[in-house]
């Protein structure tokens, strides 16, 4: 079943098309970095603001409230063209070693962006949060999505 | 010397062939350009969706670009170091490849760009906070610094195909 999912993507026609393509890969690429980078801005900008590194001048409300929808589309943006480059070439990305970490850090990173993440970001009473929470919670964003960064400039090299 | 010379002479000293040649610090490297970029320019992105009224519409343009400010400059530093070094070690093929001058002149153009913005805007900003008006010339310095920046990464990942 799994070696016949991957055989049909090399069977297809639209498929092979983009994987053909002069510019295809590079496009959808560019096009996932370009969705990284709106995901990335905002994750920056939220972790520094709770840690209290920067953005004191405005509160976490506003920036949780007009940055949400931009991580949102970055994050579809990044997934999209993820899937473009993965289904062109599934054999090779499968067996390989910083793409599987880079999947189980993605993984993560959705469920904790989604779920306490998201809560503390939105929370009315956070400012009962201790300092040490708020450094662990910045701590876990910040590492999670710089590690799917990194794990996915790897996948080139190992 | 001719540049193609002096780019010749860049990638074969020492430290070039044994950071090319080396398993994990190449990649590291490349890892801190992609995500010293990401921060700059993803920070840059959102300054510009607030001269476009995309974003933080109730917070003042100033007061925005001043907590941007000091860490898109650390991230435009680590970008900046790393892509020397990862030019210097393959300085040949970059000196010959069309898209990396492409890009260079985007980034010089994208630096341009946020220097007109600094002297024709910066002096002006506090006078939009009242009003919450802001000129179209700034929001076409916002545009244009989304699509040249965008074009630059698109670049940098297109180059690559072609070391």
């Amino acid at each position: 079943m799994f070696e016949q999912a991957i055989a049909w993507c090399y069977q297809t026609p639209m498929l092979s098309w983009l994987r053909d393509a002069r510019y295809g890969m590079p496009l959808a690429q560019s096009f996932h970095i370009l969705g990284f980078t709106v995901l990335l801005g905002t994750c920056v900008t939220w972790n520094l603001a709770l840690t209290g590194l920067g953005f004191r001048k405005t509160s976490l409300d506003v920036l949780a409230r007009d940055l949400w929808p931009w991580a949102n589309g970055g994050l579809v943006l990044v997934v999209a063209t993820g899937i473009m480059v993965f289904i062109v070439d599934p054999a090779r990305y499968v067996v390989n070693a910083p793409f599987q970490t880079k999947m189980a850090l993605l993984v993560l990173a959705i469920a904790f962006q989604y779920t306490l993440f998201k809560r503390t970001l939105f929370a009315l009473d956070k400012n009962r949060l201790t300092p040490a929470r708020r450094w662990r919670i910045a701590a876990a964003s910040v590492g999670l999505w710089f590690g799917v960064g990194w794990a996915g400039r790897f996948i080139a090299f190992l | 010397m001719s540049a193609l010379e002096i780019c010749a002479w860049l990638e074969n000293t020492s430290v070039s062939i044994a950071f090319k040649e080396s398993l994990y610090v190449y990649p590291i490297v490349e890892g801190s350009h992609l995500l010293g970029m990401s921060v700059s320019v993803g920070l840059i992105l959102l300054l510009d969706l607030r001269l476009l009224g995309l974003a933080f519409r109730s917070e003042p343009v100033s007061r925005i670009m001043q907590q941007v400010g000091p860490w898109m400059l650390a991230g435009f530093s680590v970008v900046f170091l790393t892509g020397i070094v990862l030019f210097a070690s393959n300085a040949t093929s970059a000196y010959e490849n069309g898209f990396f001058w492409l890009k260079m002149f985007l980034i010089a153009a994208a630096g341009a760009n946020a220097a007109y913005y600094q002297k024709v805007y910066v002096p002006v900003m506090h006078t939009w906070d009242d009003t919450g008006l802001i000129p179209a010339g700034a929001r076409t310095v916002a545009a244009l610094s989304v699509v040249t920046w965008a074009l630059v990464i698109a670049l940098g990942r297109t180059m690559a195909y072609e070391l």
